[in-house]
């Protein structure tokens, strides 16, 4: 009988070991980037895929600081106006060339190039011709005052390291791109991290959420983005007003907006796993809490007119509509229009609805992108709720991550036997 | 019947479930980082394998004190999961060693009080195998021909990567799981358990017999056990268990096998 009870012990004993190394795994996403080049991502799959195959110089440790990536010290000199980075001698891009210093130079280009947000806070901050390759082993930064540090710039996916034939040096090796449907990666043995435990994954585009919910239930996909699981509350989404269109030049109208919005129900009904939130830098950044202001159900300011309001493509319709039901209320016709979340940060519309995750996970940085994102009057944009980037993942799946950046990392993914 | 005729008997044929225990012994010992391998030179002496170094204890009673370190050569390679493996020869008073992190695999000698490396080569050699024992590039596989293993022993004791055990090549299907610390000690297996990382550790005592799903002895370990070497002292079993708290920080440990009382 004891003999029995062991051996139906040892079936049923958790059999999760580890990290293993091996298998694949399949992970659900609502979409997928056109390619895998380098860029400002602008949702939490670009993000995703860009960080499988992508590398920086250096990155954000969980704490906030910077970390070693592909570049492993740094040093300064001229006072601390220029800054050398020590490239790691272990670092190789994806077709086993050596990164170099003249690929990291030639990148720092391509990124001031790209003028995103980050990247043009680093310009504003680097002397002119100020990237240079002294050596194949250093990169030299020359900026036109004394810093304390590199800039956190750098580790925005969009000043990833890639060598001329384009070949990226993350954690996995694009093998099969479908675009818009199916992205494949395998793991790359020689990431400055390390091999990843998986041997490969997938990212499979399923528009719908109610059937993502389901090919995960049901175990036909192991990973599901957007699936509450493993969170980092890295996005805010934003009402964003524009103080040059009627009626929101008016301080009044901006005012009566802000108010009529109920931030605690909004996030209750349609937001799941979010927060009421007041800070335009999500709490990952902001640090401490942003209770919502109680609601105000009702206000007396009635508003008249037509806009459009541009809704970011990863907001949820739920909230979309929610938030065109309020400024009916207030007396707008409001006309809704779905975009491409890069296309509502660039349009002109009256107002724009969309989730805002700092391009880089640092405070300064996330301000300088909201100023440019809202240039005039600061009351103009709204923030509404703290929303978590996540990932559901079935049972026996370990280790994937959300990081503070929003980004969800996989490369410490491993499979229980 | 005298304790000492008692043991030997249990650790010459297989004891029954619950038959023994574990007991801590003597003082726990800070390591000098996370413990890869642990392995018995001799009664008197354990040798312990870092990522960076490899140390020579010796044993005083049954606590260990550390007598020698050795920095390991070559450049390190980066790797998510550090392994390493030592396969300790106490006739010729030298050891293999190799690690995920390094490209070749070393033969160390033990001089007196120091340690010095004879040798470097592509692979640990191993019984039965032509190409010897080296890591599959980047992972904490050992790969012995084209077989992975999450950890191996001399004798024949091995553990798959799924976690089952295998003896000789063989792997039961029902057989227990286990983690990658093990060694055995006479007719039983010393070995950590299968829950993941972060989890509470035990160590486990299996009787090597039949589809090695018995378990003689167990204990709780608060932290992860790392690595793991036995050793049968003059009928004086002992245990050494690397154990890595919640801190971070790596102990040795010594527990004595007794059959329960």
């Amino acid at each position: 009988m004891l003999a029995l009870m062991l051996v139906a012990s040892a079936a049923r004993a958790p059999a999760a070991l580890g990290p293993l190394y091996g298998g694949t795994v399949t992970v659900a996403v609502p979409s997928l980037p056109a390619g895998t080049a380098p860029a400002r991502p602008a949702t939490a799959v670009e993000r995703l895929a860009l960080g499988l195959v992508h590398e920086t110089l250096v990155g954000i440790s969980p704490g906030g600081d910077l970390r070693p990536a592909l570049a492993r010290s740094w040093a300064a000199s001229a006072g601390g106006a220029e800054w050398t980075l020590s490239l790691d001698p272990r670092a190789r891009f994806h077709d086993d060339s050596p990164v170099t210093a003249a690929d990291a130079v030639r990148s720092i280009r391509r990124f001031l190039a790209a003028r995103t947000p980050a990247a043009e806070h680093f310009r504003q901050q680097l002397a002119n011709d100020g990237a240079l390759a002294p050596d194949a082993d250093h990169v030299l930064l020359r900026f036109r005052e004394p810093r304390p540090g590199p800039p956190v710039a750098l580790a925005s996916l969009a000043a990833a390291i890639t060598n001329g034939r384009g070949s990226g040096a993350g954690p996995f090796v694009p093998t099969l791109s479908i675009p818009g449907t199916r992205l494949a990666v395998t793991a790359f043995a020689s990431h400055i991290g390390g091999r990843p435990f998986l041997d490969g994954l997938a990212l499979v585009a399923i528009p719908d959420a109610d059937r993502r919910r389901a090919e995960l239930a049901a175990g036909h996909v192991d990973l599901a983005l957007g699936e509450p699981g493993i969170e980092a509350l890295a996005s805010t989404l934003v009402l964003v007003l524009d103080p040059s269109q009627p009626p929101f030049g008016r301080k009044a109208a901006r005012k009566a907006v802000a108010a009529a919005i109920d931030r605690a129900t909004l996030v209750e009904q349609y937001l799941p796993n979010s927060q009421p939130w007041t800070l335009l830098l999500p709490p990952t950044l902001a640090g401490r809490n942003a209770p919502a202001p109680p609601p105000r159900r009702s206000t007396d300011a009635t508003l008249t007119g037509d806009i459009t309001l541009a809704v970011a493509s990863d907001v949820p319709a739920t909230v979309s509509q929610r938030i065109v039901a309020h400024l009916d209320a207030l007396g707008l016709r409001v006309r809704a229009t779905p975009l491409e979340p890069a296309a509502v940060r660039a349009s002109h519309a009256a107002a724009r609805l969309l989730l805002f995750t700092p391009e880089v996970a640092e405070a300064s940085l996330a301000i300088a992108e909201l100023a440019a994102l809202v240039p005039r009057a600061p009351d103009a944009a709204l923030p509404l709720a703290a929303v978590p980037v996540s990932i559901g993942q079935r049972e026996g799946v370990q280790g994937a991550r959300a990081e503070r950046s929003g980004r969800v990392a996989l490369e410490d993914t491993w499979l229980e036997p | 019947m005298a304790p000492g005729l008692l043991l030997f008997i249990f650790l010459q044929a297989a004891p029954v479930a619950d038959a023994m225990e574990l007991v801590p012994q003597g003082r726990d010992v800070g390591a000098p980082g996370f413990v890869l391998d642990l392995a018995f030179l001799d009664d008197q002496r354990l040798l312990a394998l870092t990522e960076h170094a490899l140390l020579l204890y010796r044993i005083e009673d049954v606590t260990p004190a550390l007598e020698a370190r050795l920095e390991l050569p070559g450049a390190r390679l980066a790797v998510r999961a550090p392994a390493g493996l030592l396969r300790a020869s106490e006739a010729e008073r030298v050891c293999w060693l190799i690690t995920n992190g390094r490209a070749r695999a070393s033969l160390v000698a033990v001089e007196g009080r120091g340690l010095a490396v004879r040798l470097e080569a592509e692979a640990v050699p191993w019984a039965g195998s032509a190409t010897g024992l080296r890591y599959r590039a980047g992972t904490n596989l050992l790969l012995l021909g084209e077989s992975p293993f999450l950890a191996m022993r001399e004798g024949g004791l091995a553990v798959a990567p799924d976690g089952r055990l295998a003896v000789d090549g063989r792997s039961p299907a029902q057989g227990r799981r286990v983690g990658a610390a093990l060694d055995r000690l006479g007719s039983l297996i010393v070995a950590s358990s299968s829950r993941p990382p972060g989890a509470t550790d035990s160590l486990e005592l299996i009787p090597l017999e039949g589809e090695l799903t018995g378990l003689a002895a167990q204990v709780k370990i608060d932290g992860s056990i790392s690595a793991l070497a036995a050793r049968d002292r003059r009928r004086e079993p002992l245990v050494v268990a690397a154990i890595q708290g919640r801190d971070g920080v790596t102990r040795l440990v010594s527990y004595a096998v007794r059959p329960r009382p």
